[in-house]
């Protein structure tokens, strides 16, 4: 684990995502299955784990491809924000490039909320999880801070698999 | 191994059987342990491979899920803390490798991960792991899953170090416990056994120590209050009880040592006195055994004079019939009477010589017991006939009346003996003759005894002859014994005619005695015993329905003759009535003759006289009423030959003394008109036939050929003489003869032989002529023998003229 946290410090954050949707869509589905929400957010196992994908139409299809699926109990839902900047009832929100600008700029983030994204600096802009390359590889990074600040336990096993990231300075935290 | 265990002392058994029941418990329960252990061993250890495949499997979920191969390594790497497992494989979705680990000490497995899957690792329907426990590994195959999605597998080989480690572990525990429970065992048995085996050497060694020293004071120590506590009383007790009667036999033998020691002397000093008895024994004995020789030398002379006797008697018998036979030839041939005279008397004293010969030899064959009695049917008057035809003469010729009582009552047909009987007969009635001068002498019998098996008749012969003194009657009956010694000179006889009677009686299972008045005659009787045969005479009478009812007139002065006449007589149903002189006979019949009736014929007793005979004949009172053929007259043959010379009497029948049954029938049937004449003499020559016959006699006696042949051509038959059965057979081939006389006793060839070989021949020729034995043994088995050689009669020596007429009769009469 330490190798790893050492390893992926070393590698410097890309701008671009050069990665398939369909991978990234898969990605998000398992980043899902690895946290809990608080029992207010998702109260029975009737409610819908909501996706909310404000990102391409491509990576929308993909995790539509999962809708109706069963994580922790709950039917997966999709849904697309698109321009809208309304997130309420959403459990994971992805933001692309593209869009986060806007974003970031009208929405505050919600007690309950994951938020996704990838682009250089989308932690600091108050993200819990971003993808980044390193080398070939899709890999991403967690801002374990973040993610208590919206009440979300993450499970150590993904944990173990990103580079957490402060959220004020930037590195591997030993 | 039985015998082995056999051979084994008891406290060895005990210990044998107690270590193999204890070592065979235990193996079973360390075996049962063992395996329960093995079965936990191995669940624990798939247990614990188990969780350490699921803790892997949780947490490379997350990174198969992120794809992240990296940590997926590092965390299999974590498995090096756990040495047992060599290999472990992660698969993803797809089912490609993803992550691999492999121990640094890893053994080299053939088989690789696919092979075992392909075969026996099978993805399981449920979540549980498969698990392949084999002697290569242990393995496990899972899947890896995130949130109940299966996003990969992980295998793990283990290495079965953990199990040998048990094994080696679990071999060890059960070898220490064994041992050491062994040990235990045998130090525990060794001590406990002593409660047993202690008790038994105690008692052994007691055994052995009264076997060897005969200590019965040895007393054994009881142990406990056990079987062998019980064992070790019985055997104290026992020993108590066999110290007692060692004591017990100890004290008696020291008696009977004394007692012996007295008995020594006292049989010491007997035995002095024995010995000199012994001494005088032997004396005696040596005196003893010399007498017996004595009477073994005397026993064997006697024997052999009894043997010699009756050789010497055989022997002479041969020469003794040649001069009677050559004396009775030369009374033959003309003599002066004179001559007549001295012939008649050298025949007489030759005969009385053969009778003293026979007798002597009858005598010693009953004395050696050679004397066997012939078993065949024979008719007892018969018999008595025939003696008193031949004794007739004798008494008639002195006036004595012999008179036979005949009686139809009993029975006559017996089986017996019939030539001893009459040889009885002969001897006691001839006996009687000659000691009566005047008188009569009579026969009667009786019955005494009748059963189906036995017939014993009472004979008794009464005379009035000179009677026997009290005291000489029993001597009578012994050997060379008379009354008087003067007796023989005035009777003659030899003396051996009662004596012979007396044992022919014993032989025929009877007796013999005499009741005497002297002077006034004598009663000889004696019963015998015979098997019966046949039917009383009562059945062979003549039937009466044949006969008219008859009466006769009797002119007899002799009551014993008229008695026995009127016995014949009433017989045949004839009544008879006697009348003693003419006066008596003329009123009886003028008595008959006036009452209406008659008489059938008259019988005058010649003894009356001749011519009171003729007188009485040619009286008027018979003539008138009895025709000539009714009457008959009787007396002896001498007074028959005198009546034929008689003119007058010459023309009468004639009624011949001794009666006999034939004589009498034949008389009766006469006079009832069924018979014309009496023939009751019979023949006693015959006269030649118009052929002349051959005959052959073959003897090698010169005096018995010359006999024979001079019987045989005075009857008018050709006679060839042969010496031997050779000669014999040579004459019979040149010549076919009508009989041969065959002596049986003869050199060169017998006469079985000869005859043997002859019939040999003549079954080739045919044709059979009679062959007559001549024998002098009159035996039993001497006529079988003759038969069996072929011969067909057989004829006694000396013959008389009756036997060969009858002999010649028989083969070759017409």
């Amino acid at each position: 684990m330490v190798l790893v946290a050492l390893s992926l410090a070393a590698r410097s954050t890309v701008a671009e995502i050069d990665a398939p949707d369909k991978l990234k869509a898969a990605y998000i589905l398992s980043f899902a299955k690895l946290i809990s929400w608080p029992q207010d957010v998702l109260p029975s196992k009737n409610a819908n784990l909501v996706f909310c994908a404000a990102a391409t139409e491509s990576l929308t299809n993909e995790l539509r491809n999962h809708s109706g699926k069963t994580i922790q109990g709950h039917r997966v839902q999709i849904v697309a924000l698109g321009k809208r900047g309304d997130s309420l009832g959403c459990h994971i929100v992805y933001i692309d490039p593209q869009h986060s600008f806007r974003w970031f700029e009208r929405v505050e983030r919600m007690k309950g909320q994951l938020w996704v994204g990838e682009e250089e600096g989308f932690i600091n802009k108050g993200g819990v999880i971003n993808f980044y390359i390193d080398g070939e590889k899709l890999r991403f990074e967690i801002s374990v801070e973040h993610a208590k600040d919206s009440n979300l336990d993450i499970s150590s096993r993904l944990l173990n698999l990103a580079k957490i990231v402060g959220n004020v300075e930037e590195g591997g935290k030993q | 191994m039985k015998e082995l265990f056999n051979r084994l002392s008891v406290s060895k058994k005990l210990i044998v059987i107690n270590i193999v029941v204890v070592v065979s418990a235990l193996v079973l329960a360390t075996g049962v342990f063992v395996s329960i252990e093995r079965t936990a061993v191995r669940e624990r250890i798939i247990n614990e491979l188990v969780s350490h495949t699921e803790v892997i499997a949780y947490n490379v979920a997350a990174s198969v899920a992120f794809d992240d191969a990296v940590t997926a390594s590092a965390i299999l790497a974590s498995l090096q803390s756990v040495p047992q497992i060599q290999e472990s494989l992660i698969f993803n979705a797809d089912g490609d490798i993803f992550a691999e680990y492999v121990a640094v000490n890893a053994e080299v497995f053939s088989g690789g991960y696919s092979e075992i899957k392909s075969g026996r690792l099978q993805w399981p329907g449920s979540n549980s792991p498969t698990v392949v426990f084999s002697n290569e590994g242990i393995f496990v195959h899972s899947q890896i899953e995130l949130d109940d999605e299966v996003i990969g597998s992980i295998y793990i080989r283990s290495s079965l170090a953990q199990f040998n480690a048990f094994k080696s572990r679990a071999v060890l525990i059960v070898g220490v416990v064994l041992c050491v429970t062994f040990i235990i065992s045998l130090l525990v048995l060794s001590r406990m056994l002593r409660l047993v085996s202690d008790p038994i050497t105690h008692l052994k060694r007691a055994v052995s120590t009264v076997r060897q020293d005969k200590n019965y004071a040895v007393r054994v120590h009881k142990f406990a209050d056990d079987e062998l506590g019980h064992l070790t009383d019985a055997f104290n007790g026992m020993l108590e009880e066999l110290g007692e009667r060692d004591a017990e036999l100890n004290r008696h033998y020291l008696e009977l040592e004394a007692e012996v020691e007295d008995r020594t002397s006292e049989l010491q000093a007997a035995n002095i006195s024995l010995e000199e008895t012994v001494k005088a024994l032997k004396h005696a004995n040596r005196a003893i055994r010399i007498s017996e020789e004595n009477k073994k030398v005397a026993e064997e002379s006697a024997n052999s004079k009894a043997q010699f006797l009756a050789t010497m008697s055989h022997e002479l018998r041969t020469p003794m019939n040649g001069v009677l036979g050559m004396l009775s030839l030369l009374s033959e041939t003309g003599l002066t009477n004179d001559q007549e005279h001295y012939v008649g008397v050298a025949y007489e004293s030759g005969n009385l010589l053969l009778e003293l010969l026979n007798n002597v030899l009858d005598l010693s064959k009953i004395e050696q017991g050679k004397m066997v009695l012939e078993h065949i049917p024979f008719d007892i008057s018969d018999a008595i006939e025939d003696v008193f035809a031949i004794v007739g003469e004798s008494a008639y010729s002195k006036g004595v009346e012999l008179a036979y009582v005949f009686d139809d009552s009993l029975p006559s047909m017996v089986l017996g003996d019939p030539t001893r009987f009459k040889q009885l007969v002969f001897n006691i009635v001839g006996n009687a003759i000659k000691f009566t001068s005047r008188g009569y002498v009579k026969l009667s019998y009786a019955v005494t005894e009748e059963s189906n098996d036995v017939v014993r008749i009472r004979f008794e012969v009464e005379d009035t002859g000179v009677g026997i003194r009290e005291e000489v009657r029993e001597k009578i009956f012994e050997t060379f014994s008379q009354a008087d010694s003067s007796t023989t000179r005035k009777f003659g006889g030899t003396g051996l005619g009662l004596t012979l009677c007396r044992q022919l009686t014993h032989l025929m299972d009877g007796g013999i005695g005499v009741e005497s008045e002297e002077g006034k005659g004598s009663t000889f009787w004696f019963d015998v015993s015979f098997a019966p045969e046949g039917p009383s005479l009562r059945d062979q009478t003549l039937n009466g329905a044949q006969l008219k009812p008859m009466s006769l007139l009797v002119v007899d002065r002799n009551d014993t003759s008229a008695a026995a006449l009127k016995a014949y007589f009433d017989h045949y149903h004839v009544a008879l009535d006697v009348v003693s002189d003419s006066e008596e006979l003329y009123s009886t019949l003028e008595n008959k003759l006036s009452s209406g009736g008659g008489y059938d014929g008259l019988i005058i007793n010649l003894a009356v006289g001749f011519e009171e005979a003729s007188r009485i004949i040619v009286s008027e009172d018979v003539q008138c009423c009895i025709k000539p053929s009714q009457i008959l007259l009787t007396g002896s043959l001498t007074d028959r030959n005198r009546a034929k010379e008689d003119k007058v009497l010459l023309n009468y029948q004639f009624l011949v003394k001794p009666l006999r049954r034939r004589y009498v029938r034949e008389c009766v049937l006469m006079l009832q008109g069924l018979n014309e004449e009496l023939n009751n003499v019979e023949p006693i020559v015959v006269r030649a036939t118009a052929n002349v016959k051959e005959i052959l006699v073959v003897e090698d006696n010169r005096i018995n050929q010359q006999v024979a042949q001079g019987r045989l051509e005075s009857m008018g038959f050709s006679v060839s003489l042969a010496g031997n059965g050779e000669e014999a057979l040579i004459l019979l081939e040149q010549k076919e003869f009508d009989l041969v006389f065959m002596d049986c006793q003869m050199p060169v060839l017998d006469g079985f032989q000869a005859t043997r070989r002859f019939r040999e021949k003549e079954l080739a020729g045919g044709g059979r002529t009679p062959v007559i034995a001549m024998t002098a043994h009159v035996m039993t088995g001497d006529r079988e023998a003759c038969m069996r050689a072929g011969m067909d009669d057989y004829i006694a020596k000396p013959f008389k003229t009756g036997e060969i007429v009858k002999i010649i009769d028989r083969w070759i009469g017409d």
